[in-house]
């Protein structure tokens, strides 16, 4: 009894997907099988049905709209953005605090600093007392942490 | 930079060319807009589809891998993916008056058949036919012959562009074949 092909195998040689040495071998059963000719020719009978539909062009302006398309987008990715501070509000929070703690714990120390010592020098300053230093300073350090802590401007990369 | 290869156009794409990025347009724009209007049977949408794979391609140029295959396959990559992502998301219906309707001077039928109405009719009959027919393939049936049969690519290379096996790429392929059979049936008689 002949042996056929499988579908797979006759599909890989009508596409001449399968090496020199199969393909060879599948032609000359070809000439013999009648089975499996009638499916290659079924086929080559819908590569024909299918060659009938016709090829559409784009619009003329295509390239010229896809080039405004990406100028837009090229701005869009370039514009300023803000991305999410580097740590959470509540962690920012505490941390201040906790900052604030530690400078109200040593004010008398830091106020013995050698940098503050000419502050002492304004009698303004000189006359605040302990604790209103201590929040003046810690401000001062605030500030410089918020600044640190500030939502970092950045270009917005690309990506896929 | 006409003969340049793929390859080559994109390593000068990456570095953000736009003549190279003009020359690989001009060499895929048809072929992707075909396989995109063939797909969904909307010209309007084939169109917008277009103009979205080639921007992606402009940004994402640098994310190409020579070693995992072709450009080829990684423009169709992109644009089955947009193109299958748009379709699910607003729920499009295959119309296929679409791509029956020609009005490019490319698609005109010869003058032969212009003069002779009833032949102009018939070619149209069964361009609708064959239209209709690929319209209602499942779309995972119909990607599959638009890839192998328009874009000539081989089973393997459709299997690393959709990410699905090539065993099961051969068996859409057959099951959309038996389905197409079925539609056009009149024709090869």
């Amino acid at each position: 009894m002949m042996k056929h092909y499988k579908e797979d195998t006759l599909l890989s040689y009508y596409y001449e997907e399968l090496d020199a040495s199969s393909m060879k071998e599948i032609q000359a059963h070809l000439d013999d099988c009648e089975i499996c000719m009638q499916y290659v020719s079924m086929l080559k009978a819908m590569e024909g049905a299918l060659d009938r539909l016709d090829t559409a062009l784009p619009a003329s302006n295509t390239f010229d709209l896809v080039m405004d398309s990406i100028e837009k987008e090229s701005m869009k990715r370039t514009e300023v953005v803000e991305k999410k501070p580097v740590m959470p509000n509540w962690l920012f929070a505490f941390f201040v605090l906790g900052l604030f703690s530690i400078v109200y714990f040593f004010h008398s120390a830091i106020a013995a600093l050698p940098w503050l010592a000419p502050l002492e020098q304004i009698g303004i300053w000189a006359g605040l007392g302990s604790l209103i230093k201590t929040i003046l300073l810690f401000t001062i350090i605030g500030l410089f942490a918020s600044l640190a802590m500030a939502p970092v401007l950045v270009m917005e990369g690309e990506d896929n | 930079m006409i003969k340049n290869t793929d390859e080559e156009l994109l390593a000068l794409i990456k570095k953000k060319n736009s003549n190279a990025f003009k020359v690989l347009f001009e060499r895929y724009e048809s072929g992707i807009y075909n396989y995109i209007l063939r797909y969904s049977g909307d010209r309007g949408l084939a169109q917008e589809l277009l103009q979205e794979t080639f921007t992606r391609v402009w940004f994402s140029a640098h994310l190409y891998a020579p070693d995992r295959g072709k450009v080829k396959n990684w423009l169709f990559t992109i644009a089955l993916n947009i193109t299958r992502n748009e379709m699910v998301k607003k729920r499009y219906i295959y119309r296929y008056e679409d791509i029956t309707m020609l009005n490019d001077s490319k698609n005109e039928p010869d003058s032969s058949k212009s003069e002779r109405p009833d032949l102009l009719l018939e070619h149209q009959d069964l361009k609708t036919t064959i239209a209709k027919a690929l319209g209602n393939l499942k779309p995972e049936l119909r990607e599959v012959i638009l890839l192998k049969h328009f874009q000539q690519l081989k089973f393997r290379e459709i299997a690393e562009i959709t990410k699905i096996a090539e065993g099961t790429i051969k068996a859409r392929f057959r099951k959309a074949i038996s389905e197409l059979k079925k539609h056009l049936k009149p024709i090869d008689q």
